[in-house]
């Protein structure tokens, strides 16, 4: 699965709107049900892109940032009418707890939803739609963006080489090992920085900057792209208004509300979830036509 | 919805303002969910608007391809040298202090790029989130910051001013990054106590991160100046306006180090 297929074949565009859009969502609706379900579906979308295989990676440090933000609110606020027990002098609330349950989930979903951004957003396509916003910036980004990889493999060799020298972080003081990672990050900036300089001048010896900038892939807007801009567009017409209308977010404060869903919200829940899954079906669609092509001549 | 610019001159032009209107939108549906509780969404669109007048101001000027290089390569070692230090106290790094002397060296509008691309970069490689327009305010900041402040005199290149500098960078980075669960706390509760309380228990982490600026810029401050100083001169990149017309201040610059 490459590019040219399914989510990954749209526009930049429509790329770039659905990843603004799916977080703006994300944080307009303030309801742990609904979260839940955007974050079941954010799930699914990562495991139809690469088996999931990016999302289990992060997994653990996403959800321990997450488990700590629900702790710590009741400690810190201690508004809300329904005390569960006193720890110490601090009254630890209901509403404070799901308060803190709620900016958890929809924390976890935001960050889920946006695994899947490296995936999709390549640099070319990221470089075609920035190029025509601010074209220095973007390429300063892709260039640094390109040169991490580069560094690191550097930077484990200088760290094997000066261990033999006896400079190492592993061992040691606290200060001295710190120096030790100073000089390292020293040694490298030095070396990077004579090459580096080196490719400026070969782009500048092949014309940087006279004129504006092309792409070496044509990224052409299709039928397709503008299917699915509608179909964005309508979901996100259908649940701004049910949001504007006071539907997609929970009561909390001063007193718990109910959990359950009214139509306002179901008809919120129902555009999100739409609105996550409109690149699943040019997914489907693409496999099946694939699978058509290929076996059932 | 006219995106699509026509990839001339005109085209990229018309692709800049649709800002605005995208930007109004923005900032009227934040204000809607702020009078709803929910706080999350205009601390980002406020923190993604205030990076806009830095973007106009770096893309006005001619670059040559060295300098965007020279910014380039500054936040990849900065992205990097998280890597050494993965080991030791978690928040001891030195991306603070590599934006703050990129800053010093290559002058306000470098080092804010810096910061910003810093962030941006790392958090590809460690995660994403909300926390990413943040911290690229904040880097980005401590770039700006760090031009203007080594702009006035050479005197405030040396040890001691640049110690209180990283040390101050330290805490405001905390403080800026604690806004968002800060400001939530504040919609939540109206209480400063919770607002104070989110600041404490950041106080730590926070003081790891002053110190860790304070001895990197007493350790390798000057060295590294002085190192970046002579790419600039040796390359005629970023070059300061005042440095080029009296070699006057570029001259005092080893005795700097010395």
């Amino acid at each position: 699965m490459k590019e040219g297929f399914g989510f990954r074949s749209l526009h930049p565009i429509i790329i770039f709107m659905y990843y603004a859009g799916g977080i703006t969502f994300g944080m307009l609706l303030f309801h742990p049900l609904i979260l839940l379900v955007g974050w079941v579906m954010a799930v699914i979308v990562n495991v139809h892109l690469d088996g999931g295989r990016e999302w289990r990676k992060w997994c653990i440090p996403m959800l321990s940032g997450v488990v700590l933000i629900a702790v710590v609110n009741p400690i810190l606020s201690h508004r809300g009418r329904t005390v569960l027990y006193y720890l110490g002098d601090i009254p630890i609330t209901l509403e404070s707890v799901i308060y803190g349950a709620t900016l958890a989930i929809s924390m976890l979903n935001l960050l889920t939803f946006f695994v899947t951004y490296r995936l999709v957003m390549t640099e070319q396509k990221f470089l075609f739609l920035f190029t025509r916003i601010s074209p220095k910036a973007a390429l300063v980004a892709m260039m640094a963006m390109g040169l991490v990889p580069r560094l690191r493999r550097r930077m484990q060799e200088l760290i094997l080489i000066q261990r033999t020298r006896g400079v190492t972080i592993s061992e040691g003081s606290l200060p001295q090992r710190a120096r030790n990672g100073a000089r390292l990050v020293g040694t490298l900036l030095s070396w990077t920085l004579e090459d580096a300089l080196q490719t400026a001048d070969s782009m500048q010896a092949r014309g940087y900057g006279t004129g504006t900038r092309s792409s070496y892939l044509g990224f052409r807007f299709r039928m397709r792209d503008g299917w699915t801009l509608v179909g964005f567009v309508s979901c996100a017409i259908l649940l701004l208004s049910a949001w504007g209308n006071g539907h997609g977010f929970m009561t909390i404060y001063p007193r718990l509300g109910s959990f359950s869903l009214s139509l306002g919200d179901g008809l919120a829940l129902a555009a999100y979830v739409v609105y996550l899954a409109i690149p699943l079906g040019w997914e489907w669609r693409d496999r099946r036509a694939w699978l058509i092509t290929n076996y059932r001549r | 919805m006219n995106r699509l610019g026509e990839g001339n001159g005109k085209g990229l032009l018309s692709a800049k303002w649709i800002i605005f209107p995208v930007a109004i939108a923005y900032l009227g549906l934040a204000y809607l969910s702020l009078q709803r509780g929910n706080s999350l969404l205009i601390g980002l669109v406020l923190v993604l608007l205030s990076m806009i007048p830095f973007l106009l101001r770096f893309e006005r000027r001619e670059r040559k391809a060295r300098e965007l290089m020279l910014i380039a390569v500054m936040a990849a070692v900065a992205t990097i040298s998280r890597i050494p230090f993965a080991t030791l106290l978690p928040g001891f790094t030195p991306v603070t202090f590599v934006v703050m002397i990129s800053g010093i060296v290559f002058g306000a509008e470098a080092g804010w790029m810096v910061g910003a691309v810093t962030a941006l970069v790392s958090n590809l490689f460690l995660g994403q989130g909300p926390w990413t327009p943040w911290q690229m305010f904040a880097w980005g900041m401590a770039g700006y910051t760090a031009g203007l402040f080594a702009h006035r005199s050479v005197w405030r290149r040396r040890r001691l001013p640049l110690v209180l500098f990283g040390a101050a960078w330290g805490f405001l980075f905390g403080w800026i990054m604690n806004l968002t669960l800060a400001i939530d706390q504040w919609v939540q509760t109206h209480s400063w106590e919770a607002v104070l309380g989110k600041y404490v228990l950041s106080f730590p982490f926070d003081l790891i991160h002053a110190t860790a600026n304070v001895f990197f810029v007493l350790t390798f401050g000057p060295s590294w100046i002085a190192l970046l100083e002579r790419y600039r001169r040796k390359y005629g990149a970023l070059e300061r306006i005042e440095a080029t017309k009296g070699d006057k201040s570029s001259e005092q610059i080893p005795a700097v180090n010395g």
